[in-house]
């Protein structure tokens, strides 16, 4: 079982932990966010996604930077202080920008001890960083219920999920992303940690874009590269 | 001796002379000279008084340092004096309180056993804290990996989307997969289909077809649920073909067996002698129908014969007699049918062509209007029943040249001209082919020939990838030749602009012709002229063909509009070939076809 699929099998323990009286517990940093907003349904903002899809003009490369954005935002709102910002410097290539990530991160844990999120260079605007933060401080940190930031993860998930949803129609792979969704909006992710709040939308979303890359390479190259990057007896 | 402390001193007087008056260098007036600084000793201005000291002092966190004199080594456990004392007491207690154990239960409990137990426990609880230390390492270790992994996927992430552009929309992931599943069905039904035939129509000794059901010799394995499925699928298709070869005739034998053919297919059960048995039936019924159709063949041959023969003077009067009677007799026969055919139509009889489908009623004349342009479908035994007759006097009279035969096959037709046939695959690789040879034409220059890097030998070198692997697909689902692939890449090269450009243009040309080739052969087979046959060329590579030939204007449809009023084309009377002309219900000529 890898760690995406942990992260996702524990939504369902954790959503339904949730959905019983919030008990705060000592270790939670997180502060209140300004007022508790009405629990809206953000479904049907959401869901004009599928209409931008179908008429071209979907962009999923900002919307995943919007999500990375949101992520960053919830962690920080939670209290939890970043052990590092890398911002993107212009002209910089994703290959150098990584490279000094992986220089910076080493001075504080290194990558598995820190939760990376990063925004898009061209699509944020801010132009574009990479954050980490603490991991096990991540961990020890609980989501509280009616919190805006986590409330606005799940809007940004959901609505990047119905945009790919618009290109490619109700696979099998969107349907298990938006049925994680529904279970996350439930409760607006109450109850979770912040670390498994974080990384669900990122491991839901994966299977999705790698569907839409394989179907890219066929539409655009016949599937030469997804063959050639295939098992020889997958193939088969 | 002198007095030491008395002797006068053994030393020269200052000469303070010169302290009366000022000297010739003195400076009367302006600021006070600094006073000049004393030499520094030799030993000081020479540059190297002693070795420098390089020696390194630094710790080398790699080696611990050496013990001072009687010391341990680092990493040693500090077990020091009280340790050991707490040590020791803490086994004297442990075996006093054995002991005392002992002494009062009379040595049924405590003594040796007791302390073997105490020790025992006290191992369990440092193995128990050693589990638990080696737990949480492990419970790091998975965080710290689910930690890597969730930035690996997030890396993934954009990686994945940076494949694709910006602004995305559904075209972009329409994939060809389900085009393949369904390429990949029609060639397994194909191969099934044709080792079928070849098996049960004669074109090969069962012995031979590889994987055969009736190989003699061969141990009878039971009927998987695939081969079932691929066999009753192959019947499917001899049964159809079956059903094609009857026609209208009235062959009771071949339309029983096409009956117990289709009641085998129907049901999962069938074994395999059903299959094989049906499939036999089927064979003997074709052949025997076609012994009959060559034998009927013959014999009308045979009559033709004789009425030619019977004009001939030498025959004897009974022959010609016969001629005559036979002749007149099938005329009779041609006129009553005709008669009989025309007196069930229920429009207007003295009309024809659109004045006869305005006589009829308006659902009947949609009806008809349908079979007419090839809309409805055909089979042979659509105008088999006497409603169905009625059905074909009525499209025959509005439409003067329906042909049922072609209506019989437009289903299979044009299915194979724009559905899953091998003809609609060509034209697609065509028609693909065709859409590039614009990029091609305009990229055909000198960098786009010898300039690596610049924009146009990259479009050029797209624009070619995409007619090599459409021409490579074609070639690989087996829709075309090798020659015929190779033809279309060869004529592609050129090594100076202008030849290139014209090597386009004649691929071009040459891809054109063979659409339009395939466009003639299939208005041909429409059942009517009213049939509106669809164009086989894609807008896209029509209006790539007229760029590269210099044409501004998009041509005609290949297929040409027929004139107002028009029913059909036919050949001047007498002529067979040459040039046509349309023609109104009424035979009356419209024009020339272009």
């Amino acid at each position: 079982m890898t760690a995406s699929q942990d992260a996702i099998q524990a939504l369902a323990a954790k959503s339904q932990a949730a959905a019983a009286p919030a008990q705060q517990q000592p270790q939670q940093a997180a502060p209140q966010s300004a007022a508790p907003s009405d629990a809206q349904d953000d479904s049907t903002v959401s869901d004009n996604a599928a209409d931008e899809a179908a008429a071209g003009k979907t962009n999923l490369l900002k919307q995943y930077s919007k999500l990375n954005s949101a992520i960053a935002e919830m962690f920080d709102s939670l209290g939890v202080k970043r052990s590092l910002s890398m911002p993107h410097q212009k002209g910089q290539g994703m290959a150098e920008h990584i490279q000094d990530v992986g220089t910076a991160i080493a001075s504080v844990g290194g990558i598995t001890a820190n939760f990376l999120s990063a925004t898009h260079s061209q699509h944020d605007s801010k132009g574009g960083a990479t954050v980490a933060h603490p991991s096990e401080q991540l961990r020890q940190t609980i989501i509280p219920k009616n919190f805006e930031p986590a409330r606005a993860v799940v809007f940004a998930v959901r609505t990047l999920v119905n945009k790919i949803e618009g290109l490619v129609g109700e696979t099998p792979e969107v349907q298990k992303a938006k049925s994680v969704i529904a279970l996350l909006g439930k409760s607006d992710m109450a109850g979770m940690n912040a670390f498994d709040a974080g990384a669900a939308p990122i491991a839901l979303v994966h299977p999705l874009f790698q569907l839409l890359a394989r179907r890219h390479s066929v539409y655009k190259h016949g599937g030469k590269g997804h063959a050639m990057l295939t098992p020889p007896k997958v193939q088969q | 001796m002198p007095d030491p402390m008395t002797a006068p001193l053994n030393v020269v007087a200052p000469d303070l002379s010169g302290m009366s008056q000022p000297g010739p260098n003195a400076i009367t007036s302006g600021p006070m000279p600094a006073p000049t600084a004393p030499a520094p000793p030799t030993e000081a201005l020479t540059p190297g008084m002693a070795a420098p000291d390089i020696t390194d002092r630094s710790i080398n966190p790699a080696v611990p340092p050496a013990p001072p004199k009687g010391g341990t080594p680092v990493g040693t456990p500090d077990v020091g004096g009280h340790t050991r004392l707490l040590a020791m007491i803490s086994g004297l207690a442990s075996g006093l309180g054995a002991l005392g154990t002992s002494i009062a239960t009379k040595g049924q409990r405590g003594g040796v056993q007791q302390v073997l137990e105490d020790q025992a426990r006290e191992q369990e609880m440092k193995i128990q804290a050693q589990q638990a230390a080696q737990a949480k390492t492990n419970a790091q270790l998975q965080n710290q990996l689910t930690t890597g992994e969730i930035a690996r996927l997030n890396t993934q992430n954009y990686i994945l989307g940076s494949t694709w552009h910006d602004e995305v929309d559904q075209s972009h992931f329409k994939t060809q997969e389900a085009q393949q599943n369904i390429k990949k069905s029609a060639l397994d039904i194909d191969t099934a289909v044709a080792g079928y035939q070849r098996e049960n129509f004669g074109l090969m000794p069962p012995s031979q077809v590889p994987g055969g059901l009736n190989v003699p010799g061969a141990a009878v394995a039971p009927v998987t649920p695939d081969g079932r499925a691929r066999v009753q699928t192959s019947l499917g298709s001899a049964i159809n073909l079956a059903t094609g070869v009857l026609g209208t005739t009235q062959d009771s034998t071949l339309s029983a067996a096409i009956d117990k053919a289709k009641a085998v297919v129907a049901n999962p059960n069938s074994s395999r002698a059903d299959i094989m048995g049906a499939g036999q039936g089927l064979t003997n019924a074709l052949q025997a129908n076609k012994a009959v159709t060559a034998s009927r063949k013959e014999q009308s041959e045979a009559s033709t014969a004789e009425t030619t023969a019977a004009n001939a003077p030498a025959k004897s009067a009974a022959d010609i007699a016969l001629a005559n009677a036979r002749t007149a007799a099938a005329k009779t026969s041609t006129e009553k049918t005709n008669e009989e055919l025309k007196s069930l139509r229920t429009g207007n009889s003295n009309l024809s062509g659109p004045d006869y489908l305005k006589s009829l009623p308006a659902s009947r004349a949609s009806n008809v209007q349908a079979f007419g342009e090839g809309r409805a479908q055909v089979n042979s035994r659509s105008f088999a029943t006497p409603a169905g007759q009625a059905l074909l006097s009525d499209i025959t009279a509005a439409y003067p040249d329906y042909d049922q035969s072609k209506a019989i096959t437009w289903d299979k037709t044009r299915n194979e001209y724009t559905g899953s046939g091998a003809t609609a695959k060509k034209a697609v690789s065509y028609n693909t082919a065709l859409e590039h040879m614009q990029d091609l034409y305009n990229n055909s220059t000198k960098e786009g020939l010898y300039l690596p890097g610049s924009k146009a030998y990259s479009d050029r070198s797209v624009a070619l990838g995409y007619v090599s692997n459409e021409v490579g697909n074609a070639i690989k689902n087996g829709v075309m030749s090798k020659d015929e692939g190779a033809q279309i890449l060869d004529s592609l090269k050129g090594w100076t602009p202008s030849t290139a450009k014209e090597r386009v243009a004649e691929t071009a040309r040459l891809l054109y012709d063979k659409i339009e080739e395939y466009q003639t052969k299939f208005a041909d087979a429409a059942p009517s002229s009213a049939v509106k046959v669809p164009t086989l060329i894609s807008p896209k590579a029509q209006a790539a063909y007229n760029f590269v030939e210099g044409i501004n204007q998009a041509p005609a449809a290949m297929t040409p509009a027929a004139p107002a009023g028009a029913t059909g084309k036919a050949y001047p009377k007498g002529q067979t070939s040459g040039p046509q002309y349309w023609h109104d219900a009424n035979g009356k000529n419209l024009g020339l076809v272009q």
